[in-house]
């Protein structure tokens, strides 16, 4: 069975609220005004983004109304059972990677982090624990060697 | 450009270590152009925040390698799997598997190292001829015309990106409207950074194309994997058909040249229109050729001279992609776009200041253009028939690399730890564009050139007082003005007219 969306209604409704986000900011703010307080006639420092963000609720509210009109014709991905098996892997390798940003920002520990992240996403891609524990080590000592022994970037093991 | 100044970046070019990192940029770039899956944009990105620890000539050396010979690389996969290894060989995969299957493997391994170097050499020799020219022709400009270079710029990608406009403009938009983060180019006001000193330098360019065209790939692949296709790929990659020889007879390689000449030069004009890669250059030059060849029959079914035209039609626009950046400031394609950036962070800024202020390095990047031709040509005649074994690396041993190294790279440009946060969400962002079928071109571009676009239109006006007649009062900007509203009517007039006509016919 394939699932089809609602064409680009969706993303539509998301550019119009980033749109409508942007155009309160800028006019709630005193700072960025239409016009500069300089002289006359020339743009001030909320010129650009009133603008855009007009533009793009503008472009938004086309997107939505296609998408409306389109009421499900438009499939962006046939999404088959391996597809559907494949967003649990992607999410887990989403998941993997923030836990690594945050284990990194919390502990310092940056190298362990990479010999983790590398062993957690070879499991998580079925390699065999042989290969996996090889492949993260090899990695892991290439990046230490590379970019703290050879370029000196901060990191921390 | 004087004759000192090119004795001089020679000389700088010449040293070791520039070639040795000349070398590791063509050895990086042919195992990342081999694999498909893989894009030189990808290579450029993730490893441009890594080139910033050496000396920008040494960085550039690698840079020029591996982009250059990751082009030429795209047609190992598309010659032995029948997949391009970067969406700029795709018509390699049309003549080049018919070729291998016939046992001539060989033979198009050969062809295509020799003409995309006859393409890639041809478009740098019209860089080297044309740059300075152009460049001296942009001293006259002033911000109306930048601001309507850097309009044409995001209008074309805009147009040209994807199969819907609407999408790209939308993306174009909300590039744009990112690029107003942090301070204001004028009046130094900040602007949307939410009370943080991380926001008030604006959105880094290069983790957002690190995390686009790194992460963002390496997720779509493992949305999309099919793994019986991919077994199925494995198992025909072990297959190794006999290649047989590399080099084309004196004949042949004599009728294909004037040919593939001719097709470097045009592929060279269409790498210099913003937005037109080396994937619309080669279809376009494979489609033309096919139309005008004597042998119109073979194109597709194993056909030498197809498989020449295309190899030189994708690195011949490598060299019209650097002049359109290296002159206007304008990005020919996301690598490009990626070099601004690249060069931005070496505190030099795209156009006529690469010509007199900083002519000795522009210069050496010219002669690490040529440079990179000959090693890539020299290197692909002697690894021909060894390449394949490149091809036998599997998916997720690519992902877990590009995934760390996306990490690295993206924090390796300021040690900066807000870098790979943005890196990551560019990452999120560049999956659902491709999910939801976006074209990251415009967003990209629009980040990139959203400074430009506004500083210049500000300052165009605070030169006119207010007047807006300032951008068709001056030749350069009206021209440009008429081209980008060209770019924005010509499809919705054939639509109107396709329309037209089909509701003709219904009746």
């Amino acid at each position: 069975m394939q699932k089809k969306l609602k064409g680009d209604t969706v993303p539509g409704m998301i550019t119009i609220l980033i749109g409508i986000f942007f155009l309160v900011k800028t006019l709630a703010t005193d700072n960025l005004s239409f016009v500069a307080t300089t002289s006359d006639g020339v743009p001030g420092a909320g010129f650009f983004p009133c603008i855009l963000s007009g533009a793009l609720i503008f472009s938004g509210i086309i997107l939505m109304i296609r998408g409306l009109r389109q009421n499900g014709e438009k499939q962006y991905v046939a999404l088959d059972a391996e597809m559907r098996g494949n967003i649990k892997i992607l999410l887990l390798t989403v998941a993997g990677l923030a836990v690594f940003l945050a284990f990194w920002y919390l502990t310092d520990l940056f190298i362990v982090g990479v010999l983790l992240f590398a062993v957690f996403l070879n499991k998580l891609y079925e390699r065999k624990w042989k290969y996996t524990i090889i492949y993260a080590v090899i990695f892991t000592v290439f990046i230490y060697l590379v970019f703290m022994a050879a370029f000196s970037i901060g990191f921390t093991v | 450009m004087t004759a000192s100044v090119w004795m001089e970046g020679l000389g700088l070019v010449l040293q070791p270590s520039v070639l040795l990192f000349l070398c590791a940029g063509v050895l990086i770039g042919t195992a990342i152009g081999a694999l498909p899956g893989l894009s030189a944009t990808m290579g450029i990105a993730i490893m441009t925040p890594i080139t910033f620890w050496f000396e920008p000539v040494d960085g550039f050396a690698m840079l020029m390698g591996l982009w250059n010979a990751a082009i030429f690389a795209g047609g190992i996969s598309a010659i032995l799997v029948n997949t391009p290894g970067t969406p700029a060989s795709i018509t390699q995969s049309f003549d080049g598997y018919a070729l291998y299957r016939q046992g001539k493997g060989g033979l198009a391994l050969g062809v295509n190292v020799i003409f995309s170097f006859m393409g890639g050499i041809i478009s740098t020799i019209c860089l080297i001829l044309f740059a300075d020219p152009i460049a001296k022709f942009t001293v006259s400009f002033g911000p109306a015309e930048y601001f309507m270079l850097a309009l044409f710029g995001i209008s074309m990608m805009i147009a040209v990106a994807g199969n819907d406009p609407l999408k790209g403009l939308v993306l174009g938009f909300a590039g744009i409207l990112l690029s107003c983060v942090g301070l204001d180019p004028i009046l130094s006001i900040p602007r949307f950074t939410f009370g943080s000193t991380n926001l008030l330098k604006g959105i880094s360019f290069i983790p957002v194309m690190v995390g686009m065209f790194g992460i963002g790939e390496v997720l779509y692949q493992i949305f999309c994997r099919k793994r019986e296709s991919e077994k199925a790929e494995m198992e025909a990659r072990k297959v190794n058909l006999k290649l047989g020889r590399i080099l084309p007879d004196r004949k042949k390689m004599l009728s294909l040249t004037p040919r593939c000449i001719i097709v470097s030069l045009f592929s060279t004009v269409i790498g210099a229109i913003p937005a037109a890669g080396g994937d619309i250059a080669s279809i376009i030059c494979w489609g033309n050729s096919k139309k005008v060849s004597k042998h119109a029959e073979e194109y597709g079914k194993g056909s030498v001279e197809g498989l020449a035209v295309s190899s030189s039609a994708n690195n011949g626009v490598i060299g019209g992609a650097m002049t359109t950046m290296m002159t206007l400031g304008i990005p020919g394609d996301a690598v490009t776009a990626i070099l601004i950036g690249s060069l931005t962070m070496y505190g030099m800024q795209p156009g006529i200041k690469m010509f007199t202020e900083n002519a000795v390095f522009t210069s050496q990047i010219m002669i690490l253009m040529v440079l990179a031709n000959i090693a890539f040509l020299i290197f692909g005649l002697l690894t021909a028939k060894i390449s394949a074994k490149v091809l036998n690396v599997a998916q997720p041993t690519v992902w877990v690399a590009v995934s760390i190294l996306c990490v690295v790279g993206s924090y390796a440009l300021n040690n900066s730890y807000y870098d790979v946060l943005i890196m990551f969400v560019a990452g999120l962002l560049g999956f659902l564009f491709k999910v939801f079928d976006f074209p990251t071109g415009p967003f990209v571009l629009g980040l990139l050139l959203g400074g430009m676009l506004e500083s210049n239109l500000r300052r165009a006006l605070v030169m006119s007082k207010g007047s807006y007649d300032i951008f068709v009062t001056r030749p350069v900007s009206c021209v440009l003005l008429i081209v980008v509203l060209l770019t924005f009517l010509v499809p919705v007039i054939k639509a109107a007219m396709t329309n037209k006509t089909s509701k003709k016919k219904e009746v």
